[in-house]
């Protein structure tokens, strides 16, 4: 290492020796005072807002949302496909309640 | 430590004198704390968490612990913490790492508004040479240069031996200087 580079990094090196001490922005006392009484005002619902807020959380619950759907598509498919084989049956049992003779039939057989 | 300790009998430390506890320590805390995340913003935040930290502990606090010592392990902790939830969250990092933009490539983005004029351009490559060292030696290095603390001190703090404390200062300033070098290597030769 040459004596300038050497010079440079010692000197960047003692850069912070005595350097003075830097103060927080007044009334810090003043601001914890308001960070502890918030801390006891904690609801249910922060506490649900704050699990929420998470980004693992958010996908998670778009993930459950598509899941949810496809199910509920997938079903109603099977289901128009179950009304359109009962749809198919039906018109058979109108047929035969139509062939079923009433009562009226049997009392009034004269013409 | 510092003489900040004599201030308080053990019967002193309580909730109640929880405001006493507070204007005797917060520089300690707030300097500790922008040595580590090198910006004041955050560093009025973790000095703020600190201390809602130590009030909260205050019941639990071990008598035969000082007290000064207690409260720079609390700063250490949320500070390191506060300064790796920061990294995550601004980390595209990755494609960067593969992507080139060297370490050495950055430039300083923190000034410490304790540090004489004349001297801030140093100083400012200094905090960035220190953000490259790993937390233990960081640690040590700004609880000597900045709190002005011995090694005996710095021990106790970080639950190591003398030896350990003394190795940790060493190791951090030759960390340092190689930085230092490769930095002014790129940047002025």
């Amino acid at each position: 290492m040459s004596d300038k580079m050497n010079d440079i990094i010692n000197s960047t090196m003692a850069s912070i020796d005595g350097m003075e001490k830097a103060s927080p922005k007044p009334y810090l006392l003043t601001r914890i005072n308001a960070a502890l009484n918030n801390t006891g005002t904690e609801t249910i619902w922060t506490k649900i807002a704050f699990y929420l807020k998470k980004p693992m959380v958010a996908a998670v619950a778009i993930l459950l949302v598509l899941t949810v759907n496809i199910l509920a598509i997938n079903n109603r498919k099977k289901l128009l496909e179950r009304e359109g084989i009962t749809k198919s049956i039906t018109p058979q049992k109108y047929d035969f309640a139509i062939n079923v003779s009433v009562m009226y039939d049997t009392e009034n057989q004269e013409p | 430590m510092n003489g900040h300790d004599s201030i308080f009998m053990d019967e002193q430390i309580s909730k109640e004198n929880f405001a006493d506890i507070v204007n005797a320590r917060q520089q300690m805390v707030y300097n500790t704390a922008l040595g580590i995340v090198q910006n004041e913003e955050d560093a009025e935040d973790v000095t703020q968490e600190v201390f809602v930290k130590v009030y909260e502990g205050l019941d639990d606090f071990r008598r035969d612990a000082k007290i000064s010592t207690w409260i720079y392990r609390i700063t250490i902790t949320t500070a390191l913490d506060f300064e790796k939830q920061k990294n995550r969250q601004k980390r595209g990092g990755l494609l960067q790492r593969v992507f080139g933009n060297r370490e050495v490539d950055e430039k300083p983005d923190f000034y410490h508004p304790g540090v004489a004029l004349d001297k801030k351009e140093d100083a400012g490559v200094l905090f960035l040479a220190m953000k490259k060292l790993p937390d233990k030696q960081k640690t040590a290095f700004l609880l000597h240069k900045v709190e002005g603390l011995t090694n005996n001190e710095i021990a106790e703090i970080l639950s190591i031996s003398l030896q350990a404390a003394e190795s940790l200062q060493v190791r951090a300033k030759n960390n340092l200087r190689n930085y230092l070098k490769a930095y002014y290597e790129k940047h002025f030769i």
